[in-house]
């Protein structure tokens, strides 16, 4: 992962508190245990934080580190449930993990295309 | 002179009995498990500073093992001046500064010989010096420490200054202008040995936190990385309450020594305030000074001194894996 950029370590968490892998008032890493362990420099870590920091999703308390926000923007449990059901079931065919999120761009356009059409076909 | 020679007039008992006892441990099956959990076993592609900590830990303990029957061979020697007779600050301090020595190696090791992550693993949570270490294994250097602090304090408090204002002495006083004085643990050796106690904390602090703090060479190899940083942890643990406890147990003897001590005058003896102490004192320092051989001889046992094969990380997996366990 050297060469990471702080877009991708930011996707990164957003996912882990997104997927509800870490949890409201969790304890992250900090941003020097991330450019350690991800072999990048601080600042890129530090950008990283400060956009999710911008988008709400984790608070940093100074001494007592940074942490997941209390009321992250996460997705429904229902939702999570079955987006892992996916991702399982994915895994167990053999489907790359490049290809999944393809799939999943293509569907999500699709459907989005086609709900804004009803929408726009709609009397009133 | 042979070493079993020092050995045997030195602290030959007390190591005998250390060796008996982690030898039946370490023959147990319960006991073997546990005993397991210092074995420093790094995976294919680490970093060679885990091993080299492992060693230097472990080659520590072994110096620090058989630090009584070095030290009267050194004093022998003459290369070191008896202390009987001349103030060393260190007097009751070589083990706790060589604890302090083979740390701060291990340090500079965990330090220099950090590697940069073949495939950089992203930390799902904080780590810090107590992550790989489970809060009871701080019971023993808990205690210990603060069996020093209490002997420093108690031990000061009843010494006395020697000719040159350093307390050092412990006096009897036998009436009149009478009175006789031996060496002892007053403040003169305490304060050196608390310094000796907060710079191996501090030191502590600092090889669980770089071990702690180390990148995950691969996704693959975290549990047996994970595995190798319990290891080097509970060996940091462990050299440590050797160095406390047996420090602990020297001092404690030496104060039953002196507690012995008596005078006469004119057909009456005066004995110290604390000869009534001396024999529970002298059980005490025998039990602390085991203790501290049996920690130190089971981190000398699982050492590897010749290097091991490193683990592939099929069989790191299958180590880690909880139903093998």
């Amino acid at each position: 992962m050297a060469g990471y950029s702080s877009e991708q370590i930011a996707d990164h968490y957003r996912g882990l508190i997104l997927a509800g892998r870490v949890g409201a008032g969790d304890r992250l890493p900090t941003v020097r245990q991330i450019a350690r362990d991800l072999d990048v420099a601080l600042g890129t870590a530090a950008k990283a934080y400060k956009s999710l920091e911008g988008e709400g999703f984790i608070v940093s308390r100074g001494a007592a580190g940074t942490r997941v926000a209390e009321r992250p923007s996460v997705l429904p449990g229902p939702l999570i449930v079955q987006l892992r059901e996916a991702v399982i079931a994915a895994q167990a065919c053999g489907t790359s993990r490049s290809h999944a999120i393809h799939a999943f761009q293509s569907m999500w356009d699709e459907t989005a295309g086609s709900t804004a059409a009803q929408q726009q076909s709609a009397p009133g | 002179m042979t070493v079993l020679f020092y050995v045997l007039v030195s602290d030959g008992t007390p190591l005998a009995i250390a060796l008996v006892i982690a030898g039946a441990w370490a023959l147990i099956p319960a006991g073997r498990r546990r005993v397991s959990r210092l074995v420093v076993r790094p995976v294919t592609g680490g970093s060679p500073s885990v091993a080299a900590s492992g060693v230097i830990l472990g080659a520590a303990a072994l110096i620090m093992a058989f630090s009584a029957p070095i030290q009267f061979a050194l004093s022998r020697s003459g290369l070191v001046a008896s202390p009987a007779f001349e103030y060393t600050w260190w007097e009751y301090a070589p083990v706790l500064l060589l604890a302090c020595a083979a740390l701060a190696v291990t340090l500079l090791v965990l330090t220099l010989g950090r590697r940069k992550p073949e495939v950089p693993v992203p930390p799902l949570a904080p780590r810090s010096w107590r992550t790989y270490l489970d809060f009871r294994q701080l019971r023993i250097p808990g205690v210990a420490l603060a069996g020093v602090i209490l002997l420093v304090a108690f031990a000061g408090s009843i010494s006395s200054q020697d000719d040159e204002g350093r307390y050092r002495w412990l006096v009897v006083e036998s009436g009149g202008e009478n009175r006789a004085a031996t060496t002892f643990f007053g403040w003169a050796y305490g304060l050196p040995v608390l310094a000796g106690c907060v710079v191996l904390g501090v030191l502590a602090f600092c090889v669980l936190s770089a071990n702690a703090a180390r990148p995950f060479q691969r996704p693959e190899s975290v549990p047996a990385d994970e595995g190798s940083r319990r290891a080097i942890s509970l060996r940091t643990i462990w050299v440590v309450s050797g160095a406390l406890l047996l420090t602990l147990g020297r001092s404690v003897s030496r104060v039953a020594g002196s507690a012995l001590m008596t005078t006469s005058n004119s057909g009456h003896s005066w004995g110290t305030d604390i000869a009534a102490l001396a024999p529970w004192l002298s059980w005490v320092a025998g039990f602390l000074t085991v203790t501290a051989y049996i920690l130190l001889l089971l981190v000398v046992g699982t050492t590897r001194f010749r290097p091991a094969p490193p683990l592939r990380v099929e069989e790191a997996q299958a180590e880690s894996d909880p139903a093998r366990r």
